[in-house]
């Protein structure tokens, strides 16, 4: 990480928080923003997850005037939305929604 | 008829507590639990630790200075959190490392983390709280402008440096606020520390309030929203387990 790097970023509002519910991460919080978030084992990805079954871009979140999308990014594992068996590519999601992909399970609490 | 002698209203000699501002009686005593804890000489149980019986000696609320002493007995402070407004303020010199100091809501924006959080698993420090749940401090038009995560059962709000979440306010006492987790009932509760200003719940003055899920709390005068996962978190179906709404 180069630390004397400057970044001008516009300040987004606090839209929400993603919970890791299990695996190697779990009980760990990540704020999420107005817009678009990326989650992956990606440097670049805005929630950065460095496990192995997580791809590069796996899946994002999207706040957008009010409504929550979770959006699979074509990832090998896929997303499973609480119980439900079906794998979703895009779905939009309420407060406490969890959804599970690779081995990690996940909750979205919404502001 | 009685006069409070916080905001000089007129009260009720039969009422224990202002009805205006909150602020307890001149008669009402002090005490301490075991642990040192201050407390309401009417209060059965210790807010702070939850245990019961009248463990200490009592002191007059007059006599407050006596009641909170330097040295009061509290765990070991891992992370805080110090909210200052405007500037000219001054850090406290014994913030060692590892505590998080937010400078913020005027003009500039300081954020000194002691250590650089390691990018290994966090399963290999400490175990999780068994709760998710969020400060989230807002500007007067309700838009956050910090959020902070409540990992420890108890969390102190005030003035002092021994509050777990320092803000910086004329109105705010040093120890003003108490949030803590009951786990036998899965319950978040809201305290007030007899407060000079009291605290607000939903702008209600409260003195022992149970929180829900976005409730709003206001502390001299810092608005926020309390947050938290409501959810009973269990193993999907699925995975051989079922979730509960």
């Amino acid at each position: 990480m180069s630390l004397d790097k400057t970044m001008l970023q516009d300040e987004k509002e606090l839209k929400g928080w993603l919970v890791v519910l299990n695996g190697q991460w779990k009980g760990k919080d990540y704020p999420l923003f107005e817009g678009k978030t990326m989650v992956g084992s990606s440097h670049h990805a805005g929630i950065y997850l460095p496990d192995k079954q997580m791809e590069p871009f796996h899946f994002s979140i999207r706040f957008a005037g009010g409504d929550v999308f979770l959006t699979d990014l074509d990832s090998e594992t896929g997303l499973t939305i609480d119980c439900e068996r079906q794998q979703v590519h895009r779905q939009k999601i309420t407060d406490e929604t969890i959804f599970k992909t690779a081995d990690m399970e996940f909750l979205i609490k919404i502001l | 008829m009685d006069i409070c002698s916080n905001c000089l209203r007129k009260k009720s000699e039969e009422q224990l507590f202002c009805p205006w501002c909150g602020y307890p009686d001149g008669n009402i005593g002090l005490k301490r639990c075991n642990k040192g804890h201050v407390m309401f000489e009417t209060f059965k149980t210790c807010i702070f630790c939850l245990q019961a019986g009248n463990l200490g000696k009592s002191f007059l609320n007059s006599n407050r200075q006596e009641a909170f002493p330097t040295e009061i007995v509290r765990g070991p402070s891992v992370d805080k959190t110090v909210l200052e407004t405007g500037p000219g303020v001054t850090v406290p010199e014994d913030d060692g490392p590892g505590k998080t100091v937010l400078e913020d809501y005027d003009d500039k924006t300081r954020l000194d983390v002691g250590e650089l959080e390691s990018e290994t698993a966090p399963s290999e420090k400490a175990p999780p709280p068994p709760f998710f749940a969020w400060l989230v401090f807002t500007d007067e038009d309700g838009l956050p402008v910090h959020h902070y995560r409540l990992t420890k059962e108890r969390c102190i709000i005030g003035k002092s440096a021994d509050a777990d979440i320092r803000l910086t306010d004329d109105f705010i006492s040093k120890l003003h606020t108490l949030i803590f987790f009951d786990p036998g009932k899965d319950v978040f509760y809201i305290s007030d520390l007899a407060s000079t200003n009291g605290t607000f719940l939903n702008g209600h003055v409260v003195i022992k309030e149970e929180l829900k899920d976005s409730d709003r709390i206001r502390i001299g005068h810092k608005p926020m929203i309390f947050k938290r996962v409501m959810r009973k978190i269990q193993q999907p179906k699925i995975f051989g387990g079922s979730y509960e709404s």
